[in-house]
């Protein structure tokens, strides 16, 4: 602290401020004990403060930081908890939800007892018809119509073809038929 | 920032945010408890305390805020302003000290609560206006009223106390 430099600017008028002024010549008589009374009381408050110095301080800078420790955990643990709830939640899309986009390849060898071939060729047969007639902006009502019209040729193979029962089954041939290129 | 960097940033303070608590606690103690508490949330800012104009003002406002819940606790108070509790900032006159310290401490004591803090801010622990705005989250008009006040007072009391002594 600069003390006598706080009491010169206070009691000697090299004040900073505007309202510092009105303070000034307080302490022009040589012989006022003003600047030296305050002074004095400064230095009581100064060294009556038991934190003068550093001896006193009593911190743990360990167990202040510790507690980044105790963060990094519990990120790590959030991250773990997430990353394994997110597979979870994928696991259960995957295997336990309603799929609408099975393969239709794997729907007729499931639902119809044919071979994956005589699957695959009926439809390809299907994706034919509907590549010439469907137009993209058909609406699920007609095509579910043009479908029911379509599936009497197939009917040789023995499969139950009932894509107009169901519209998730139509939903699964629109996939499809998106990607009837492959086929 | 790492453990060094904030060693070097904030804990490099703890003498003067140790000094500030002392005016309001007057315990050692629990001045040394608020300011490990100080240092721990601190820390838990470190990666936002670049955002800060001026750390030292924030821990010290920190100090302050704390040492007011630290207060408030004790006396069992849900509120408390500074003007609450005359006993913070004071300043015991004890049996060593000169008559006209003694009194100048007893007309210290009587200013309000902010002139003091104020005081103590300015005259003892030499901070500027603007550290002590942003402290005590005043307007620098307010600082130099009451600061400009509180001396006022100081000189009337040295001067009266020199007439009598005549």
């Amino acid at each position: 602290m600069d003390v006598k430099g706080l009491i010169n600017r206070f009691f000697s008028g090299a004040s900073d401020s505007k309202e510092e002024d009105s303070l000034r010549n307080i302490s022009d008589d040589p012989d006022s004990l003003d600047a030296e009374i305050y002074f004095n009381f400064l230095q009581e408050v100064n060294n009556s403060n038991p934190f003068a110095d550093d001896s006193n301080i009593k911190i743990d800078i360990n167990e202040i930081t510790k507690f980044s420790n105790v963060n990094k955990y519990l990120l790590l643990r959030r991250v773990f908890i997430a990353v394994a709830a997110s597979v979870v939640i994928a696991l259960s899309v995957t295997y336990f939800l309603p799929n609408n986009s099975i393969d239709v390849d794997n729907y007729y060898v499931s639902n119809s007892g044919k071979t994956e071939q005589e699957a695959l060729e009926l439809a390809k047969d299907i994706l034919n018809i509907f590549s010439d007639s469907f137009n993209k902006s058909t609406s699920s009502l007609q095509y579910l119509s043009l479908l029911g019209e379509s599936t009497k040729p197939f009917e040789k193979f023995g499969v139950i073809v009932d894509f107009s029962e169901k519209l998730e089954k139509v939903n699964y041939i629109n996939f499809d038929f998106d990607n009837s290129k492959k086929y | 920032m790492d453990e060094k960097q904030f060693v070097n940033l904030v804990v490099v303070n703890e003498s003067k945010l140790a000094r500030y608590g002392w005016y309001y606690l007057k315990n050692i103690d629990d001045v040394n408890d608020t300011l490990q508490d100080l240092f721990v949330r601190l820390w838990k800012m470190r990666f936002t305390l670049a955002n800060y104009d001026s750390v030292l003002a924030l821990s010290m406002t920190m100090m302050r805020n704390m040492c007011f819940d630290k207060l408030r606790k004790q006396k069992g108070l849900v509120n408390l302003s500074i003007d609450q509790l005359p006993d913070i900032i004071d300043f015991p006159p004890n049996e060593n000290q000169s008559t006209e310290i003694t009194k100048l401490y007893l007309e210290i004591n009587k200013l309000t609560g902010l002139q003091k803090e104020i005081i103590t801010l300015k005259d003892i622990e030499g901070y500027d206006y603007q550290e002590i705005c942003q402290i005590l989250d005043l307007e620098i008009g307010a600082v130099r009223t009451n600061l400009c006040r509180a001396r006022q007072k100081i000189r009337d009391r040295i001067i009266k106390n020199r007439e009598n002594g005549r």
